[in-house]
């Protein structure tokens, strides 16, 4: 029981250390990350954070009065996010193959994990912003500071995003940059697909990726 | 080190040295220039569309 815990304490914080990484210099961490013999497990507290932000997104929609569609609104979230995560580590190692990457399942698992942070991020602080400035915005003075300061904040998430992306390419296959532009022409469009899917399925109205 | 090697170099042609001087400010804090860049971004986006943007927001805001 002890052992497991101080296990898990370890595990803990080599994520904390890998996310303040991610944050300051991503590149660094993950050429340490794509090394052979990261543990996989440390991504656990990753999939944590999604569940308890499903979890919390749930209930700031459904609210607990209603138990029935608070579980089945979560295990959709949870079976959508879970379908976008594979298909996208799907789409990398097809992509490995036919542009004859080097990559490995295992490089690329935890290199995609750790994408999520940019994501998870965004999610619960647009949800903690939804409860503390509900909207619609409207097209007043501070409406229209609060929408461009929101645009500024969502572009630099989706810039940090798209570069844990190029580093998952760089690091997980060793794509070199055309490789890459050429792997995101194909990926893009399949992506695009599979959000209008979950929008049409009222799953995910951006979708968690 | 041996992670390093095995990277096959960036090559761009005559646009090397562009991309070599552009990727540092992504490599270490790249919060900075993105920040920089998204801050731009943003006023431009609001130049084009106006209210659309406003709306957008509202969109995004509920999109969680």
């Amino acid at each position: 029981m002890s052992d497991i815990f101080w296990q898990s304490l370890r595990l803990f914080i080599l994520f904390g250390k890998n996310t303040v990484g991610c944050i300051n210099s991503p590149y660094i961490t993950y050429r340490k990350l794509a090394k052979e013999g990261t543990p996989i497990p440390q991504t656990v507290f990753i999939f944590l954070f999604c569940l308890l932000y499903f979890l919390w997104a749930t209930t700031i929609r459904i609210g607990l009065r209603n138990p029935f569609f608070l579980t089945i609104k979560f295990n959709l979230l949870v079976l959508g996010a879970l379908l976008g995560f594979f298909l996208v580590i799907f789409l990398i190692m097809l992509l490995g193959k036919v542009f004859g990457g080097m990559g490995n399942t295992h490089r690329v698992f935890i290199l995609w994990s750790y994408s999520l942070l940019p994501t998870l991020f965004w999610f619960f602080t647009t949800s903690i912003l939804y409860i503390l400035l509900p909207p619609p915005r409207t097209l007043s003075y501070l409406g229209k500071i609060y929408s461009l300061v929101f645009i500024a904040f969502s572009l630099s998430i989706f810039f940090w995003k798209m570069i844990l992306y190029y580093l998952t390419l760089r690091f997980g296959l060793h794509f070199d940059l055309s490789k890459i532009g050429v792997a995101t022409g194909i990926i893009t469009p399949i992506i695009l697909g599979y959000s209008l899917w979950m929008y049409r399925l009222g799953i995910f109205r951006v979708p968690f990726i | 080190m041996q992670e390093m090697t095995e990277l096959p170099p960036q090559d761009l042609g005559p646009f090397t040295s562009f991309y070599k001087m552009v990727v540092p400010q992504f490599k270490f804090f790249p919060w900075r220039s993105a920040s920089i860049i998204a801050i731009i971004s943003s006023m431009f986006l609001y130049l084009f569309l106006g209210a659309t943007l406003v709306r957008l927001v509202s969109i995004l805001q509920f999109g969680f």
